[in-house]
């Protein structure tokens, strides 16, 4: 069990947690981590 | 829309250059995220109606803004509003979701169900954007470096999403700017008429049988 499943479990949700969800969490934080790399770096040697 | 979002984010940044990264780009995808808390609390269809129809949307753009204001101190927040508020053409173009109608109906041109077209709409914000962030941000080598990393990975996961959608088999381009359902009209009233006896569907008054007889002429299987 991870920390998501956790923390679901915890607020009673862990029966809505599935596949899907956790696709769809991980899609969403994909660009947010992309990006903010990405901004961090340029920034960072500008 | 995927990759779109996050170029919209990169788009924005350009103007504002205090608002954290990471801020604009959960504020692009600020509906989808309430479409997933609420999912998860009340179910995939509560969450689509309760994050994409456009009230919805409009709070959230507001709450979203407000809340960035209060949590860094800082002005700014109309950039955080517009990253959310741009969510809704984006998917208008790409999607098939109840944007316009919180009892359920669906809209949007669902281009996800084109993906080729999907792919080079999205690719091409994606490569627009970030030119626009290169030209205001990196004047270096590589500084440019970076910046075409993401604009790479974001174009890559966009293609793997749109190759995924191209090899299902239920896939059929549905656009559709009203209705719950696309509905081929003319089929449909084709096959009433075969299943229904021989009736004149308009009714003409006496006075106008020759329009009466015009009828039976240009449609011969009509009686």
């Amino acid at each position: 069990m991870d920390l998501t499943d956790s923390v679901l479990r915890l607020f009673g949700l862990v029966s809505h947690l599935n596949t899907r969800a956790r696709g769809f969490g991980l899609l969403l934080l994909l660009p947010i981590v992309v990006l903010a790399i990405a901004d961090w770096r340029v920034r960072r040697q500008r | 829309m995927y990759a779109g979002h996050a170029a919209v984010a990169l788009a924005l940044k350009t103007r504002a250059p205090r608002v954290p990264m990471w801020v604009l780009v959960a504020a692009a995808f600020g509906p989808d995220w309430v479409e997933l808390f609420l999912g998860l609390l009340k179910g995939r269809a509560t969450g689509e109606v309760y994050s994409h129809f456009i009230p919805a949307v409009l709070l959230g753009a507001c709450a979203a803004a407000l809340l960035y204001e209060i949590l860094f101190r800082r002005r700014g927040g109309r950039w955080v509003a517009i990253a959310w508020l741009l969510h809704w053409p984006a998917d208008f173009l790409t999607a098939h979701k109840p944007l316009l109608d919180p009892g359920g109906r669906v809209i949007g041109l669902d281009l996800y169900n084109l993906p080729i077209a999907d792919f080079i709409i999205e690719s091409a914000l994606v490569v627009g954007c970030a030119w626009l962030y290169r030209r205001r941000y990196a004047p270096e080598q590589w500084q440019r470096r970076w910046i075409a990393m993401a604009a790479i990975t974001l174009v890559l996961i966009q293609s793997v999403l749109d190759y995924g959608i191209r090899h299902q088999p239920w896939r059929q381009w549905n656009p559709s700017l009203a209705q719950a359902r696309w509905q081929p009209h003319l089929t449909v009233a084709a096959a009433e008429d075969a299943a229904s006896p021989p009736r004149m569907r308009l009714a003409f008054s006496t006075s106008t049988q020759s329009a009466r007889a015009q009828w039976r002429m240009t449609v011969p299987g009509a009686w």
